[in-house]
């Protein structure tokens, strides 16, 4: 029964920690998985391994030193007691977050320490800690991944040689600062501004250097539709959390030797091209910059740019400063995302440097004393084996520089391509939406901009383009309804000047008016297909049409008898025409009718009938997911027609659907639906949210099928 | 995990294998926890019901309509909870309302709803040994085979019964029966039931004379006594690993 209890609670606490990494029963499912793994069970054993036995050289002579110093002081300015103690001035370069987190359970194993007069516990409740953060990072990378192979993430970051190296062999603790960023980073991405903000600011808090991934941030905030509006509580957050972190200590003398301070700050000015006459040029605030400035330029930033640019800053800084193995824990994290996104790339690029580095730093930097072995292994190989060969340091520094910019530039290019999902047309992406569209439902397509957000669709109508502002005096036709009626060379001279992002001005009603070229362009009203320069800039044609029996309820009959009416019967006929037509050419055409048409016969008052939506569209694209969806997700009836010679399939889709039924479905059938849509997308319900997703499929796809056919690398 | 329970009980190549779903092909709980979060949020929205209030009345509607229908298929129905959830709380038959909640609470629960890792491989790996697979299930028909086509799964199975056919929830033996009709076999026929609950797929397919598995999850006990099923097991993968042998 207590072994019941005990487990009970050890299921409870497991669920309490995956529900940090991730909400999603899914994602918890692919986290249930990794910790079943051999390979993080593989990882765990030898990090512990690692943390019983061996003590790393820098942990014993530095950081452990700065907390036993501060303990036995019983200090509340851990920097003061340690120079109290005549402790070295190098030992804890890092804010006060890093010691308050590594405080408790380095306390812990201190108070056991002195209670059994052994010198074990302290370290390993260090050790523990740093264990803690560094599956945090894991768990933060887990929930920047939507879809990954949970092999390949054990492979890349648990069972990493690098991660082992850094973390628990050389004994770096950048762990903690690294988790604020990734789990900061993550929280982002999930619209929890105020927590990322917070989190980045533990992150600069406890190493200043995490300063420099924020512009990365800011520009990426700044480019991103869904997001921009919380920059402002993002960065108050950022900086309120580092005030008030820092300023307990910020007038200390101590604090301000060791931490704002010390010779690490020095190292940023340390690479320089000499110009002679004492003028330098600066390496790495030149590469930064220029990383920063490659980022900057492009018009919009999806996640995986966002932070392999993120990972390239931090390289940036890495490649133009002298080797310091434990900053390298940095670009870790992002490199791990890189090779999980980019499956192809990981073996070619990435093992070579991985190679170089633990080779460089196992031959010169410092390592950990092994517990049962009586050699002085936290020395650098080469003091250990006494050989002193800087040709061969050269080498291979050279070599480590060489590669890691190899995987720099990969990581560029594979974020670009990435990037470039639904950016391949470069130009603008014109849709023509054509047929005898009532007001009612031409707001559909005005709702556009809930999805893309303000400022990207501009919105060409046809009827901007009556020749005659008084259709009883035309000269070329008698009726609203001929397409000679409209200026259509006009309107095909305008959507030419949007398509190559010049803004036109349209005169509507004796005022003028000034439309943007943005991202899509939408022009709307009947003969928008009728002529074929026009159809052949056109990217998705469109047709609509509404049941006869609809007319009553769609459109007013002022209307009707007014500009849209038929004047006579070969101008009905004339109409019609033209509409087949249009219908020939479209690649989507939606036609809503009645369910029931018995109910319209009755004569009686029915605001609006139930409708019921057909579609046709190109065959084996996506109507099956498409149907598999509307029927398990929202129990509508569908039928489906498609004959063997067709090249089309006929949809007829009856019931209701929500809003969030559509934003669900949506989801399903758009990948990398972040990517293309606002933040909190305003989709309609009922079948104009059907019409919505079903123009945003072939949207996407076709900004896809451009972007894939587009050679980046 | 996978234990032999019943001593006494060897493995043959089965000609056919039945599963329940509900819990046995993907994890019910928090599936059905997230879609009634969802719903509560919906409530407090839609008509102003704080979550306590929402929690006692969805409990005493979702009593009452088990008392009224029994163990019936219908006695599962979210749409008949909220329906009347909606009257307890004075709201009358507002009917769009009902539908709608009912509409949430599948979406959500559908779309929280992965099967358990190694069930296709599982599907996929019995079809290829020319084994029938079916299932047997409670609920209403709508609604399982929605999730089946959620699933993927529309095509897979070579039977499907649910309780609403019969109009009694399993362990009564007439869904079981039903099943074998639909496979053109007999108790004769070597059957294995796959499903969770001891009470409803042990006893019900002990029926008919099938060899039971027990799914286990997360703390869930074995079945003891008359509920105790031949073999239990923890996932999928270990299911076919084990049974690879008898089945070759």
């Amino acid at each position: 029964m207590i072994f019941n209890k005990d487990y009970t609670k050890i299921i409870y606490l497991y669920k309490k920690i995956t529900s940090i990494a991730s909400s999603n029963i899914r994602e918890k499912q692919l986290l249930y998985e990794i910790h079943k793994s051999k390979l993080f069970k593989f990882g765990l054993f030898i990090r512990l391994f690692l943390i019983i036995f061996c003590l790393p050289y820098i942990q014993k002579i530095w950081f452990l030193e700065f907390i036993n110093n501060s303990l036995e002081s019983l200090s509340i300015n851990p920097w003061q007691a340690h120079l109290n103690a005549g402790g070295d001035i190098k030992a804890f370069p890092y804010g006060y977050i890093m010691y308050l987190f590594y405080l408790p359970l380095t306390t812990l194993g201190w108070l056991l320490d002195k209670l059994l007069n052994l010198e074990s516990f302290a370290r390993f409740g260090f050790g523990i800690t740093t264990l803690i953060f560094d599956y945090g990072i894991l768990l933060g990378i887990i929930r920047l991944l939507k879809n990954y192979s949970s092999k390949l993430l054990l492979i890349a970051y648990w069972c990493s040689p690098v991660i082992i190296y850094i973390f628990y062999w050389h004994g770096q603790i950048d762990v903690l600062p690294v988790f604020f960023l990734i789990y900061g980073l993550s929280l982002l991405q999930k619209e929890k501004t105020h927590l990322a903000g917070i989190f980045l600011g533990l992150a600069i808090s406890s190493k200043f250097s995490m300063l420099a991934s924020i512009p990365f941030i800011f520009i990426y905030l700044v480019r991103n539709k869904r997001l921009k509006n919380k920059l402002n509580i993002f960065f108050a957050s950022i900086f309120i959390t580092y005030f008030f972190t820092i300023l307990p200590f910020i007038k200390s003398n101590s604090f301000q030797l060791m931490v704002l301070k010390n010779s690490e700050t020095e190292k940023l000015f340390s690479v320089f091209i000499s110009y002679g006459y004492d003028i330098k040029l600066f390496l790495l605030p030149t590469i930064y910059l220029l990383s920063l400035y490659l980022v900057w330029r492009l018009e919009r930033i999806n996640l995986d740019l966002f932070l392999i640019s993120i990972g390239l800053g931090f390289f940036s800084l890495l490649l133009f400063l002298p080797p310091s193995p434990g900053w390298f824990a940095w670009i870790m994290p992002f490199l791990v995302y890189y090779q999980l996104r980019s499956k192809d790339h990981y073996l070619l690029s990435t093992l070579p440097f991985f190679f170089i580095y633990l080779t460089y730093n196992l031959l010169y930097s410092t390592g950990a004393d092994i517990s049962f072995i009586n050699i002085p292994t936290e020395l650098p190989l080469q003091k250990l084996f006494g050989f002193n060969n800087s040709k061969l340091k050269s080498i291979l520094f050279t070599g480590l520089q060489a590669t890691g910019l190899i995987v720099c530039a990969r990581m560029y290019l594979f974020g670009i391509v990435r990037n470039n999902y639904y950016r391949g047309f470069g130009d603008k992406l014109a849709i023509g939406i054509s047929g005898f569209i009532p007001d009612y439902i031409n707001d559909i397509f005005k709702s556009f901009e809930n999805l893309f957000g303000p400022r990207s669709i501009s919105f060409l109508e046809v009827s901007d383009y009556k020749k005659s502002k008084n259709h009883n005096y035309l000269q070329a036709s008698k009726s609203l309804l001929n397409p000679n009626s409209y200026n259509l060379s006009r309107l095909t001279k305008d959507l030419y000047l949007l398509a190559d992002g010049k803004s036109i001005l349209q005169n509507i009603n004796n005022s003028v008016r000034k439309i943007e070229s943005y991202d899509f362009i939408f022009i709307n009203g009947i003969h928008s297909l009728t002529i074929k320069r026009l159809r052949q800039r056109l990217d998705l044609k469109i047709f609509f049409e509404i049941d006869k029996e609809l007319d009553d309820y769609f459109f007013t009959k002022n209307n009707k008898n007014n500009s849209y009416a038929f004047i006579s019967k070969s101008e009905k006929k004339e109409f019609n025409n033209y509409q087949e037509s249009q219908f020939k050419y479209s690649d989507l055409s939606f036609k809503i009718s009645p369910v029931n048409s018995n109910i319209l016969k009755t004569k009686e008052k029915i605001v609006i009938p139930k409708l019921k939506l057909f579609v046709k569209m190109a065959n084996g694209f996506f109507h099956e997911e498409l149907i598999h969806s509307l029927i398990s997700l929202c129990g509508m009836h569908i039928d489906v027609e498609q004959t063997s010679f067709s090249d089309d399939v006929y949809l007829c889709i009856e019931g209701e659907a929500t809003k969030e039924d559509i934003n669900q479905i949506a989801n399903i059938l758009i990948p990398n639906l972040e990517d293309l849509l606002i933040c909190n997308p305003l989709w309609e319900n009922g079948y104009k949210g059907l019409i919505q997703l079903i123009i945003l499929v072939h949207i996407s796809n076709l900004l896809y099928k451009a972007s894939s056919s587009k050679n980046y690398v | 995990m996978f234990k032999k329970i019943n001593s006494l009980k060897n493995l043959d190549k089965p000609d056919a294998v039945i599963f329940d779903t509900d819990n046995t092909l993907y994890e019910y709980a928090p599936a059905n926890k997230k879609a009634e979060e969802a719903v509560e949020r919906k409530v407090k929205a839609l008509l102003g019901v704080n979550s306590k209030l929402y929690r006692n009345t969805y409990a005493q509607s979702k009593k009452e309509i088990k008392k009224q229908l029994g163990m019936t298929a219908s006695s599962h129905s979210r749409l008949l909870y909220y329906q009347r959830f909606l009257e307890i709380l004075g709201f009358k038959a507002q009917l769009m309302t009902a539908l709608d909640l009912e509409q949430t609470f599948w979406r959500t629960f559908l779309a929280n709803a992965p099967l358990y890792p190694g069930v296709i491989k599982l599907l996929d790996y019995l079809r290829s040994k020319n084994i029938l697979i079916a299932i047997v299930t409670d609920l209403t028909s709508h609604i399982q085979m929605r999730k089946l086509t959620y699933f993927n799964l529309e095509e897979t199975f070579d039977a499907f019964v649910t309780s609403e056919e019969i109009g009694a929830d399993k362990p009564d033996y007439r869904n079981f029966e039903l099943v074998l009709n639909k496979l053109g076999l007999t108790k004769k026929n070597n059957i294995w039931m796959v499903g969770d609950n001891p009470y409803t797929d042990i006893i019900g397919a002990r029926s008919i004379g099938a060899t039971t598995f027990q799914k286990i999850n997360n703390l869930e006990k074995i079945g003891e006594g008359k509920y105790m099923p031949d073999f239990a097991f923890s996932n999928f993968d270990d299911f076919q690993n084990n049974i690879i042998n008898f089945i070759n």
